[in-house]
């Protein structure tokens, strides 16, 4: 059985590496580690569900393992750059000022094809829209556009707003969530108040009342039978 | 950090745990190959009522300790052993000596196999 730790420990790091060889096109998503514990966890479970005769302890050990295993490299990534490095990777820069980076598109395998059809996908149809794009260590390209041809904000056009805060359920299926109440620092008698000013003779009628990020009272009531109380 | 520690406390609780299945594999195991050689005696020296009545205690052995073994050995090996030492007291009852002694040889086999799986060795890691 120590023997099935060590394969596993083996395997991990066998596994890490073939996919950073493979180029973070490969990834998707997940950061390679990452992927590498979901093929391997999937698998590992399914042999001893459908072969009787292994012992669910030759599953259960390996995924431990694993689990050990992908805990202690996020804390050491977590904790070294250079362990961040050598795992995970570094973020490529494909197009750099404007300008793509023919020499880092060859060392990651990425075509002209593929960089454009990225491109697209996150709404730019025209190379020259773009000033920076960088290839994550998860497969996905992140764009700087140039300043022109970026979403004006509100900022930009000087319109004054207030910050939006986290919508906070109040009342879920006719039960009022205290916690959340206590969290606003509100009481019920508030909560009543509120009710009242929108008709509502009791929370119990209520299917779900929340304060929007607005600030404002969003409800819906409950349906008795087709019909609304 | 707090699944740092519980992955950390499950992987050291699992080591423990290994090592402690291991021993009483190796336990088992060294014990049943007493019985095999003692009974493999007994066959060469045509001692067949001792060896009947071994093969029987051994069988008995085997049914009780296997229920636990089979949380960690592969089932196969004991199904391999099962059916060999089911064989063997025929064999022994109808005083065959070659086809026992054979069959005393394969379950020291499968024993010695079973232990050398879990030794921590370059031809078991590859």
């Amino acid at each position: 059985m120590l023997i099935l730790v060590i394969r596993t420990f083996f395997l991990y790091f066998a596994v890490i590496f073939i996919m950073r060889m493979m180029g973070k096109k490969q990834i998707g998503e997940l950061e390679p580690f990452e992927l590498v514990i979901a093929l391997m966890i999937s698998d590992l479970a399914t042999f001893p569900m459908e072969d009787i005769r292994i012992p669910i302890l030759h599953a259960v050990i390996p995924i431990i393992t694993l689990l050990f295993l992908q805990v202690s490299t996020s804390y050491i990534e977590l904790k070294s750059e250079r362990a961040r490095k050598i795992l995970t990777g570094t973020p490529s820069i494909l197009i750099k000022n404007g300008k793509i980076d023919i020499s880092e598109l060859k060392y990651q395998r990425f075509n002209i094809n593929d960089l454009l059809e990225e491109l697209r996908l996150k709404g730019y149809f025209n190379l020259s829209d773009i000033q920076y794009a960088i290839l994550e260590t998860s497969g996905e390209l992140s764009i700087l556009p140039k300043t022109g041809q970026s979403n004006a904000t509100k900022d930009d056009l000087n319109i004054s707003i207030t910050q939006e805060s986290l919508p906070v359920p109040l009342i879920m299926d006719g039960n009022i969530n205290y916690k959340n109440l206590e969290l606003l620092e509100k009481d019920e008698l508030w909560l009543d108040d509120i009710l009242k000013k929108h008709r509502i003779s009791s929370a119990r009628n209520v299917f779900i009342g929340m304060l929007d990020s607005k600030n404002k009272f969003y409800y819906q009531l409950k349906e008795v039978k087709g019909k609304k109380i | 950090m707090k699944n740092i520690w519980i992955a950390f406390i499950l992987f050291t609780l699992m080591i423990i745990g290994i090592f402690f299945s291991v021993s009483v594999i190796n336990q088992k195991c060294n014990h049943l190959q007493d019985l095999n050689s003692t009974l493999e005696s007994y066959i060469i020296k045509e001692e067949y009522q001792d060896a009947y009545d071994l093969s029987l205690d051994y069988i008995a052995e085997w049914k009780k300790d296997s229920k636990f073994l089979t949380i960690f050995i592969h089932h196969e090996d004991i199904d391999h052993i099962d059916s060999e030492i089911l064989k063997l007291t025929q064999y022994i009852k109808i005083k065959d000596k070659s086809e026992g002694l054979a069959t005393v040889h394969i379950l020291k086999y499968v024993v010695a196999h079973i232990m050398s799986h879990e030794k921590v060795s370059i031809s078991n890691i590859f």
